[in-house]
């Protein structure tokens, strides 16, 4: 029986293809994942193994900063204190901070870490590969991060600016730093300094210590003398935590790689179950055969996992190779994302790898193969001596499944859209609505299709085709419900993005009065741009109001928070509100101003004190205001300080918004066109957008993330197809005799293809329909999720308009194959066939 | 005179090539005339199944030429031989003549629905009528007997008026009786309505229906018979097989 399995395989080289490659694609995420982690991660202990070396303590602000906030700073009299404790051998201050650049006058904007601007005095943080170090106001020296990413050379013109004008700089050296995450622009201590604006302020302090043994003993005595919100820490420690920060964007790629694996490997499943389940169906006859021969029932299993191991061996090499492939393009994309340090060399493929590849198709096809394999073993004799007719089965089973999956599915997702239960919990509850309506698949799959049949009309071949899909009923809804994952995965995402781009419509209209807004034009958007262009804006006799926003980090009652901030003289004029609680003149010195949802949440009102850091040690602050947008406004960030306090708390920070109210009648365009002529030359960074403007950036924004996430998905939507050709080419090796006789008695070949080809649509639509269902209820409670309770519902139907469609044309292409096969059928054959 | 209904001129069809050439019709030339219901005889590949598929527009031929009518088959494309026998050929096969998914009625009307036309009230009352399955029209194949299967087979192929009906065998897997009501039936269209009907068998009682014998050996035709009945018919086979 065995050699019978074998032989099975090979005489069905095309069903043997279908079926592999619709495990492959899980396969080769697995693989590609793994390849991927243990490629990066190998290159990660090398660098930072090597970072720091010849500095033994860094002195820091204690505030837990990621490379893409304001650097705060400390006065620069520590320094005194760091270099009169004992053991310390020798110290370089440093002073660093976000950077924007221009290149040949044009802004540059990447993906992806921004760029610091740092001082460097040839201290070991870098070492000089090319050229020198730079030396006097015009001149910079870059790393090879930096080199590479803009492809910059010694001798290049570079404009670069942080809180002031641009300057153009001249590239005088290229050198060594991480290798990965952000690019590096070094300039001497002085030109640092000015560029940031950090005059008497340090950002960090790099010390040596005499005797290295010492170490430990230096730092508790340098941190005794420290001043609050200034840290020492082992400069091996400081290496180890920059590590982190960049792992976790490595994280997130291996993340993105292991959801669409288990995407792919449950469509998978499905498809090689349900391809499995009908070829023993119609080998019902053989197989009873063999257990007339004498075969034991467990004889009959064994085959046919036989079957499923051959099969699943090969999609895990196969995968392995897919595998190889992702991760290369997963690091190219890693390296787009500032790791070119990262990605040099060759891809890693661990034995572990290999084992767990093989394993994942191996696995992924016997559990598909087993119950069918069961369900074979199952055949009486007798059904090879005569034709057993049997009655449609009942689907009662189906029904008790699908309530079983579905009710506390559909629960799940209730909870979570009405914002009572985590996203996780909605997430697992949506698992269970999809496994539902897989099992649900095959209940309303026949009388759905007589319905699309009707809307349709029943031209004649149209109706052979209905009661063809309509004919096994577990088997279309199986087909069906493989493809309604990906379509169920698309429509929720695009239900994010629809509300959120709904949302944000509204905040715009609803809770933004002003007409022009100013934001930096950088890779980073909390980058700023220079608050010099605030009194060149003010001086514009069109403009009525400006509002500038600026960002901090800190915490608020010892829990990390980021504040933003607001001038109390024009913010009415700019924002509208719903709701104040307060004055808003009181918004001045040590105050705050509270959204309402964060004050019900602490139980904050006017007058109530909070604690808050800015990185110079906690102090009380005073709630000054509690307000609520006029618009359902998302914003996190809930706690607004005097802009005024901000900016002297924090004079290297840059303005990341302004909103400009315009005088009553001017043309929001023209009064763009002459703000414009004033600050494009000097600040090329602060880019000026009118309401119109930043709508279409959004919209252009989310479909960029759109795009991507449709990319991946569109592979498990592929795996659904495969499942759909394969099915089809089942079923028209069953019904040979059938195309057979409708060919002698007068059907066309355009006709049966024209057949094969609507009973691949009508399982098209029914997956597609299925998934927009689940998709929309799931996108739904997702969105509740995230945008809390309130928020404003939108059906994406355009993207469920573009799903049946793309369902409708993938059934199209999914009958080719099979309708070329029944269309070319030797008629003669087919009527002898028995 | 009238042409005849279909005729074969110098019929030669040869499968395989080399040592596995097989001839299974050898020159054969014959007329089916208009209104007669003729029997095909002959043992197991005596080309007698060929020879009717030849002329049915389901096989080509490798010599010769066959006719329907006055239409010449030799050299028709696919899509012409398809519609053909949509238009003017009706199948009576042994087995499985029917679509599992149609009803009775489906299936009945369905070249003419393949084809995008309607069928003569009158005249498909009428079939049903002659064939008893007036009961029988919302029921599916697997909720019939086989000689209720055969019957509707039957209806279909009269249904479309066709200019000839081919049959393969149509009672043989049918009980004496329902076989014999089946061939009753045709006899009846044949006598009543003037169809013309062509009929494949190695079975002397189902022959002894028709009108006239063809006796077909090793791809030649041997012998022919008129107003056959089931004893002279197996006098002759015992004479021709000595």
């Amino acid at each position: 029986m065995i050699r019978a399995a074998i032989r099975g395989i090979w005489e069905h080289k095309l069903r043997t293809l279908l079926l592999v490659l619709s495990i492959v694609a899980g396969v080769s995420f697995v693989a590609g994942s793994l390849i991927f982690t243990d490629t990066i991660g190998g290159s990660f202990e090398a660098i930072f193994d090597g970072a720091f070396e010849g500095i033994d303590i860094q002195v820091t602000p204690d505030v837990d900063q990621g490379f893409s906030s304001v650097q705060p700073a400390f006065d620069a009299s520590v320094l005194d204190l760091v270099e009169e404790t004992p053991g310390v051998k020798e110290t370089w201050p440093v002073v660093a901070g976000l950077i924007n650049l221009t290149i040949d006058g044009e802004p540059v904007s990447v993906q992806g870490p921004p760029n610091i601007g740092i001082s460097w005095e040839e201290d070991p943080t870098f070492q000089v590969l090319e050229g020198r170090a730079a030396a006097g106001p015009t001149e910079v020296a870059i790393d090879t991060v930096a080199r590479d990413r803009f492809e910059l050379g010694i001798g290049d013109q570079v404009g670069l600016a942080a809180t002031g004008a641009l300057v153009e700089y001249t590239v005088v050296g290229i050198v060594d730093g991480l290798g990965a995450g952000p690019g590096f622009f070094t300039f001497d201590l002085a030109t640092a300094t000015t560029v940031l604006n950090l005059e008497g302020l340090f950002t960090g302090i790099n010390v040596s210590v005499a005797d290295p043994a010492e170490t430990e003993s230096v730092l508790n005595a340098i941190s005794n003398r420290l001043p609050d919100g200034v840290v020492a820490l082992d400069a091996q420690a400081a290496a180890e935590e920059q590590a982190a920060v960049l792992k976790e964007a490595l994280g997130f790629f291996q993340t993105v790689l292991l959801v669409f694996a288990g995407i792919s490997v449950v469509v998978g499943v499905f498809v090689v179950y349900n391809a499995f389940r009908t070829v023993l169906g119609q080998r019902t006859r053989e197989l009873a055969l063999f257990r007339v021969l004498g075969s034991t029932k467990r004889q009959v299993t064994t085959s046919v996992l036989v079957e499923a191991t051959v099969i699943g061996l090969l999609s895990g090499l196969v995968g392995l190779a897919g595998g190889v492939a992702l991760a290369s393009a997963a690091k190219f994309g890693f390296s787009l994302f500032g790791g070119s340090g990262l990605a040099e060399g060759g891809l890693v493929l661990q034995p572990s790898t290999f084992v767990t590849a093989l394993s994942v198709g191996l696995i992924v096809t016997l559990v598909s193969a087993i119950l069918p394999a069961i369900r074979a073993s199952r055949v009486s004799p007798m059904a090879a001596l005569v034709t057993i007719d049997k009655p449609p089965r009942k689907l009662t089973k189906q029904i008790v499944v699908g309530a079983l999956f579905g009710l506390p599915g559909v629960v799940l997702l209730v909870l979570t859209g009405l914002d009572r239960i985590p996203l996780w919990a909605g997430a697992a509850g949506a698992l269970g609505l999809l496994l539902s309506a897989y099992v649900f698949g095959a209940v309303v799959g026949r009388p759905f299709i007589r319905v699309i049949a009707r809307v349709l009309g029943n031209a004649p071949v149209r109706k052979i085709a209905t009661d063809n899909a309509a004919r096994s009923p577990r088997r279309t809804g199986a087909t069906a419900g493989a493809l309604m994952f990906g379509v169920a995965l698309v429509v929720a995402v695009s239900v994010i993005v629809v509300v959120t781009q709904d949302t944000a419509t509204a905040v715009l209209e609803d809770a933004i009065a002003s007409e022009l807004i100013i934001q930096s034009s950088g890779p980073d958007p909390t980058a700023g741009f220079s608050a010099e262009i605030v009194p060149i804006v003010r001086g514009l006799d069109t403009v009525e109001a400006v509002q500038t926003t600026r960002f901090a980090q800190g915490s608020l009652n010892g829990e990390n928070e980021f504040f933003g901030s607001f001038e109390p003289e024009t913010v009415e004029q700019t924002f509208k509100f719903a709701e104040v609680d307060g004055s808003w003149s009181d918004l001045v010195g040590q105050t705050v101003a509270v959204q309402k949802a964060q004050a019900e949440e602490l139980g904050l009102s006017i007058g109530d004190e909070v604690t808050i850091d800015l990185g110079s040690g906690p102090e009380p602050w005073k709630v000054a205001v509690v307000w609520d947008y006029a618009a359902a406004v998302d914003d996190t960030q809930g706690f607004y300080l005097p802009t005024s306090t901000l900016a002297e708390r924090f004079p290297q920070a840059n303005v990341v918004a302004a909103y400009i109210k315009l005088v009553d009648g001017v043309d929001p365009n023209a009064a763009k066109a002459s703000i414009e002529e004033l600050i494009s030359a000097d600040y090329p960074f602060a880019q000026v957008t009118t309401q119109d403007e930043l709508l279409a950036d959004l919209q252009t924004q989310l479909l960029g993330l759109l795009s991507v996430v449709f990319v991946l998905l569109a592979m498990s939507i592929f795996i659904a197809l495969l499942g759909i050709v394969l099915i089809l080419l089942l079923s028209v090796f069953e019904r040979t005799r059938e195309l057979g006789l409708l060919r002698a008695i007068g059907a066309t070949r355009k006709q049966i293809r024209a057949m094969i080809r609507w009973e691949a649509v009508f399982v098209a639509i029914l997956g597609a329909l299925m998934g927009a269902a689940v998709g929309t209820f799931a996108g739904w409670s997702l969105a509740g999720s995230i945008f809390g309770e309130g928020f404003n519902f939108v059906v994406p139907w355009l993207w469920i308009g573009t799903g049946l469609l793309s369902a409708i044309v993938a059934g199209v292409l999914a009958a080719i194959l099979p309708a070329r096969r029944a269309a070319n059928l030797n008629i003669l054959d087919a009527i002898a066939y028995e | 005179m009238t042409s005849p209904a279909a005729r074969a001129v110098g019929a030669t069809k040869i499968y395989g090539q080399g040592d596995t050439k097989v001839t299974a019709l050898n020159d054969v030339s014959v007329d089916f005339a208009r209104g007669q219901f003729t029997a095909i005889m002959g043992p197991s590949g005596s080309g007698k199944s060929t020879l009717m598929h030849c002329l049915a527009a389901l096989d080509d031929l490798t010599e010769g030429s066959v006719y329907l009518g006055e239409i010449e088959l030799t050299g028709m494309g696919d899509r012409e031989l398809t519609e053909l026998r949509r238009d003017k050929i009706g199948f009576i096969f042994q087995s499985f003549n029917l679509i599992p998914t149609l009803t009775a009625k489906e299936n009945i009307v369905l070249p003419a629905s393949i084809a995008g036309r309607t069928t003569d009230k009158e005249w498909f009352d009428q079939v049903i009528e002659i064939l008893g399955i007036g009961d029988r029209l919302s029921h599916r194949p697997s909720e019939m007997s086989g000689g209720q299967q055969q019957r509707v087979a039957a209806a279909r192929a009269l249904a479309s008026r066709p200019e000839i009906i081919f049959g393969d065998e149509p009672s043989g897997n049918l009980d004496s009786k329902s076989g014999a009501e089946l061939l009753g039936f045709m006899r009846q269209a044949v006598d009543e309505h003037g169809q013309t009907i062509v009929m494949v068998t190695h079975d002397a009682i189902s022959a002894s229906y028709a009108d006239r014998i063809v006796f077909l050996g090793d791809g030649k035709i041997v012998d022919e018979m008129l107003e056959p009945t089931a004893e002279k018919i197996l006098d002759r086979i015992k004479t021709l097989e000595a």
